[in-house]
């Protein structure tokens, strides 16, 4: 009753405009009688009624009501129905292994039921009966916020957190606050590469060189540093998301736009068949859909090298990390879906999503020895503005201790991005469970090398004493007494990548995890 | 009894006389074995020595060695070739991963015997003889066979597979009577065998597909494409069609799970179905 009445009100304050004829298809009485509420059944999920009314879409304690008319739902044989929209490679490989890892965890036995090649649906029944069916439809994040607006989604599969019009857009159709607030979750980590045939002899270019490719502003392989022959071009068709993520990141930065002459292709498998078959092509593709080509490091000028890999796609330290995420808007998930989207986050999925050939968040280490690269180049790049003496500091600082894998970085200033988000969680819950007990975490800030160093010095202090306060604060049963955990910082005594582009400053503005 | 009898000098009287039945005629007197013992003889009536409307009826020349060899095995568990009828399955690991079956029901020849290996299924039909041996690549290493004959007696079988852990496989059992293709491409120095056992006559047969790949011996690392492809008909239209996969692969969780097409409408019939995305690509790394 209690909350018949507040999601009553609350929903009459928020939508008194939206009121329109529907054809009431059930009736909701409260158990003493006192109020009814008339509707067409939106949801039921086995616990509440979600109804479509006058007053905009109401959420009721099954409860609290009794339901009449012909669209109540049969109680003893509620079969939870998920259904979830987005990406092409979440909604063809990655969710579907999930799904099937989650129904073997669980004792459940599955059926595929596919339509074609982007719409399927998993039927997952126990010993006595069909318990949930879970229907995935491929498509792109655009389309998957337009479908989680017009209720015909429950969990959208995306690339990026909703944008400013989607929110709106929301809003305007009465789902009220249903894309507000921090509801994305990172389920895995992909790159965004350039593949090229296994013939080809150049292995590496940069970013720039990689947008003249792409966008057909180089025409010849010549032009980026190969031999003279002509670059043919394999791009992901243009609503794809994978083209429009590139165009953000790097073909706006360098004002170059993609030409006519390049070949789209809807399937990431077709393109990066064709492009194993051609010496003379460039394909742009996700890690995780490479087929038999292979994809190009990508180089900085001032030398350094960073080759798309699980544990450089885990650090964040390659510039094209593309994070995965489940979104679920602000409603109610039947019971089945709510432990499914707990799953993905367990730490039994991560080997799931790496068989799939993505890369999971495990919190992992690498040694101090592993640095060797790294440290090659800060003695190459020590100077008047690094001294000897910081990179002596940096290396008795660091010395014993193992590197892990969690790297925060900022998208300006000192906020976090989307990935470094969600590895303030992870790391959270590990100090939580106890992971690090009687261990010692030393979070170390790095700044960029543009400008003095001293401020640098400053602003990478000031960004791994952020991340100590957010950690604290994400892990409030954490036991301090038993972890140590303290800040240092080097400003930009460590760098990782060029600091003449944009990409490789921000590469460098970060804070890493050090263990003892 | 008097149907036995009637056949036999049917049989006679036609000049149609079956090879178990020309040396036969101890098998008349043989006890029948597990049934109880031969009742006495009956006298035959004269009307059905005379057998006209036998003459004239369009029997084909298929049943009725056929009503004579259950006759015979019936009466004196002896099949048509003389050989014992109690059925025998038999399975032996040979190179490559493979169990060689033998099975072996001479009195239910032209039968159609449903086979099951590590959960799926495909039907074979039993030639005259009665006696089929066959490869099949082996699904789990612990190479275990059951057969189902159509008296729904049920046979079982097995063999331990070690080398199966070397091969990477996934197997697609089709349902019913028109089946779709599983279909591997990968590049060459990655090719591995296709193998199609079964034959699916009806509704209730199934076939298997399986794609193996030996995986001890790659020098390259890649990946092999699986896909499958079905042709819409006037039988899956509207209903669809069903289908089994499992895949063993070393490094990896082994899984078998259904899956159902559904059906892509009648005014599809003719067109045919390519799924890409269905059958997770395998991965292969060399060593």
């Amino acid at each position: 009753m209690h909350i018949l009445w507040r999601s009553f009100w609350a929903a009459v304050l928020l939508c008194a405009s939206a009121a329109s004829a529907f054809a009431d298809d059930v009736r909701l009485t409260s158990r003493d009688g006192t109020l009814q509420i008339d509707g067409t059944l939106l949801t039921y999920d086995g616990e509440f009624y979600r109804v479509e009314t006058i007053y905009g879409p109401l959420t009721l304690d099954g409860e609290g009501v009794t339901c009449d008319g012909p669209g109540c739902p049969d109680l003893n044989a509620f079969v939870a129905d998920i259904r979830m929209s987005g990406t092409d490679r979440m909604a063809e490989v990655l969710v579907p292994a999930l799904i099937q890892a989650f129904a073997a965890r669980n004792g459940y036995s599955i059926t595929r039921e596919v339509t074609d090649d982007r719409h399927s649906t998993f039927a997952l029944s126990d010993t006595e009966r069909l318990r949930a069916r879970f229907s995935l439809t491929s498509s792109t994040t655009a389309e998957a916020y337009a479908d989680l607006i017009a209720e015909v989604a429950d969990i959208a599969l995306v690339l990026r957190e909703p944008r400013e019009t989607e929110v709106a857009m929301a809003r305007a159709a009465a789902s009220g606050d249903l894309l507000k607030g921090r509801r994305a979750r990172v389920v895995a980590l992909d790159g965004v590469v350039a593949i090229t045939a296994p013939g080809q002899p150049l292995r590496s270019i940069s970013l720039e060189q990689m947008a003249a490719a792409m966008s057909g502003d180089a025409a010849r392989w010549s032009d980026i540093g190969g031999a003279d022959i002509p670059i043919i071009r394999h791009l992901p068709a243009p609503h794809s998301g994978l083209l429009e993520t590139f165009e953000d990141r790097v073909l706006t930065p360098n004002k170059l736009s993609v030409q006519e002459g390049a070949t789209y292709h809807t399937s990431l498998k077709d393109l990066a068949d064709r492009v194993a078959g051609d010496t003379f092509a460039i394909g742009l593709t996700t890690l995780s859909e490479t087929g038999n080509a292979i994809p190009l490091r990508v180089a900085g000028n001032c030398g350094f090298e960073t080759n798309a890999t699980l544990a450089a796609l885990r650090t964040e330290d390659y510039p094209l990390t593309l994070p995965l995420m489940l979104y679920t808007p602000a409603r109610r998930l039947p019971l089945i879906g709510r432990e499914f989207l707990n799953f993905t986050q367990d730490p039994a999925a991560d080997l799931v999503i790496r068989r799939a050939g993505f890369v999971d968040q495990a919190i992992t280490t690498t040694r101090f020895d592993d640095q060797g690269d790294r440290l090659a180049h800060a003695i190459s790049q020590a100077g008047p503005e690094v001294s000897l003496e910081d990179l002596q500091n940096m290396v008795g600082a660091l010395r014993d201790r193992d590197r892990l894998s969690t790297t925060f970085r900022f998208t300006g200033g000192t906020r976090l991005d989307v990935q470094s988000q969600e590895n303030i969680i992870r790391l959270a819950r590990a100090l939580e469970t106890g992971s690090f007990n009687e261990r010692d975490l030393l979070l170390v800030g790095f700044s960029d090398g543009e400008g003095p160093a001293a401020p640098n010095l400053i602003l990478s202090r000031k960004r791994a004493r952020t991340v100590l306060r957010l950690l604290k604060e994400a892990a409030p049963d954490a036991d301090f007494k038993r972890i140590k955990l303290h800040t240092d910082a080097f400003g930009e005594a460590l760098p990782m990548a060029c600091d003449d582009t944009e990409w490789g400053r921000a590469i460098n503005r970060r804070v890493e995890v050090w263990l003892k | 009894m008097s149907s036995i009898l009637r056949s036999a000098v049917v049989a006679v009287f036609c000049g149609v006389a079956s090879p178990a039945l020309t040396d036969g005629l101890p098998a008349a007197i043989t006890p029948l074995f597990p049934k109880a013992a031969l009742p006495s003889p009956e006298v035959p009536d004269t009307d059905i020595l005379t057998l006209t409307r036998f003459n004239a009826a369009p029997v084909s020349s298929r049943e009725v060695p056929d009503d004579i060899a259950e006759v015979v095995a019936r009466q004196a568990n002896i099949s048509n070739f003389g050989t014992a009828c109690g059925p025998s399955l038999s399975v032996s690991a040979t190179s490559g991963a493979m169990l060689s079956v033998r099975l072996s029901a001479p009195c239910l020849p032209y039968d159609t015997v449903r086979l099951e290996h590590a959960g799926l299924a495909f039907t074979l039909p039993m030639p005259m003889t009665g006696e089929l041996s066959f490869l099949l690549p082996a699904l789990s290493e612990t190479g275990s066979l059951s057969a189902t004959l159509s008296d729904n007696s049920t046979l079982t079988a097995s063999t331990p597979v070690p080398d199966a852990r070397e091969f990477a496989r996934v197997a697609l059992q089709w349902n019913g009577e028109d089946h779709g293709e599983l279909i591997a491409e990968a590049p060459r120095q990655l090719d591995g065998q296709m193998f199609r056992i079964g034959q699916s006559l009806d509704e209730s047969g199934a076939v298997l597909q399986v794609f193996s790949r030996r995986i001890d011996d790659l020098a390259a690392s890649g990946v092999v494409r699986l896909s499958m492809r079905t042709r819409v008909t006037t039988a899956n239209c509207d209903t669809g069609q069903t289908a089994r996969v499992r895949r063993v692969v070393p490094h990896e969780p082994v899984s078998t799970y259904d899956l159902k097409l559904m059906g892509q409408g009648c005014e599809a019939v003719g067109q045919s179905l390519e799924l890409k995305n269905v059958l997770q690509d395998l991965k292969l790394a060399g060593n």
